[in-house]
């Protein structure tokens, strides 16, 4: 399951001398090399550099708190079992970015062939524990705006298909460039562009209709 | 003054629409889409739920990891190397050539016999 998940390619050259103690600054190319060399200590700074990333990212993609958990340890068990295979040309975040996808789009396809939409039925409670998170009716206007705002866009975004929603999320959320979303997707630019777009309207489209509702319902 | 203004085509607006969103539209294609947007109606409105749907999403926070996850990526990591040095040893101890396994047992078996007939 996880040999698609990763990018084949050349092995990197391995620096002569002794290891520095790895810090959040520490350059890609020596922390790639000491991954390489097992080394314990530079996994866990990039679980630590990365995890919020990866654990957004699968949040946005199943819309659920819990499966997101699940996934994220399997990603980077993932990562830990196929570091030799990274290409030393590639970018360290666009590797782990394809990695998440590859993840998300089959433990997506799994619940759907299980019948068990737990993004449906874990969505609700995730945007009720936002509202409760920000106080619920309780707090100023503003606040209780701003989690309202995060609920809708939360709920959009879990009404596009998969493959519409990993692109706005890695593009419009995460903020990654054209090229590594190419290298992610194995798309071309033109394909990626145009996909984007009509995620982006589309997303716009459900907005503009969920935004009705909620002021229909007096939200 | 040109009377009848050509429409964008589906893949102009899309060139236009991202290139915007992008800052990176040329100086002419700017202008243009300026005007299409002051002149047509519809087409500025869909512009605008566009770049709100856009800008909703950079400016939505992102959920941070929770404490746990951390350290259980780390333990289960931690329990795999323990299981693949298992397995390797075990590999190493069973890959004694039949060559070498042979003889030793036979030498065994024949040791045992020497010893009991001795008795």
């Amino acid at each position: 399951m996880t040999s698609e998940a990763v990018v084949m390619g050349r092995e990197g050259e391995e620096p002569d001398g002794p290891s520095p103690e790895p810090s959040l600054d520490y350059p890609e190319r020596l922390l790639v090399s000491r991954l390489r060399r097992r080394d314990p200590a530079a996994f866990e700074l990039l679980v630590k550099t990365h995890q919020d990333r990866v654990y957004d990212f699968c949040v946005r993609m199943v819309s659920d708190r819990e499966e997101a958990f699940d996934l994220a340890q399997e990603i980077f068990i993932s990562i830990h079992q196929n570091l030799e295979r990274f290409r030393a040309d590639a970018k360290l975040t666009t590797w782990i970015f394809r990695i998440a996808r590859n993840h998300c789009l089959n433990r997506l396809k799994y619940l759907k062939r299980r019948g068990r939409d737990r993004s449906d039925e874990f969505g609700e409670a995730n945007e009720l524990s936002i509202t409760e998170s920000m106080g619920g009716t309780q707090q100023p206007d503003d606040l209780v705006a701003a989690a309202r705002e995060k609920a809708l866009i939360h709920r959009a975004i879990r009404e596009l298909d998969e493959d519409q929603r990993a692109l706005v999320v890695l593009r419009d959320v995460e903020g990654l460039s054209y090229e590594e979303i190419m290298e992610i997707t194995d798309l071309a630019e033109g394909t990626v562009k145009s996909r984007l777009h009509r995620a982006r309207e589309k997303l716009a489209g459900i907005l503009g209709r969920l935004e009705k509702s909620f002021a229909d319902r007096g939200e | 003054m040109n009377a009848v203004r050509r429409e964008l085509s589906k893949a102009e607006v899309e060139r236009l629409f991202v290139g915007a969103i992008d800052g990176a539209l040329p100086a002419a294609d700017a202008r243009r889409l300026e005007t299409e947007l002051a002149s047509d109606e519809a087409l500025g409105s869909e512009f605008a739920r566009y770049q709100r749907a856009v800008s909703l999403l950079r400016g939505d926070k992102k959920t941070k990891a929770p404490d746990a996850l951390a350290s259980s990526i780390l333990r289960r990591t931690r329990r795999r190397r323990f299981a693949v040095r298992t397995q390797q040893a075990q590999e190493a101890f069973f890959s004694f050539p039949a060559e070498v396994i042979i003889p030793l047992l036979l030498a065994a078996v024949v040791a045992v016999m020497i010893l009991s007939a001795a008795r």
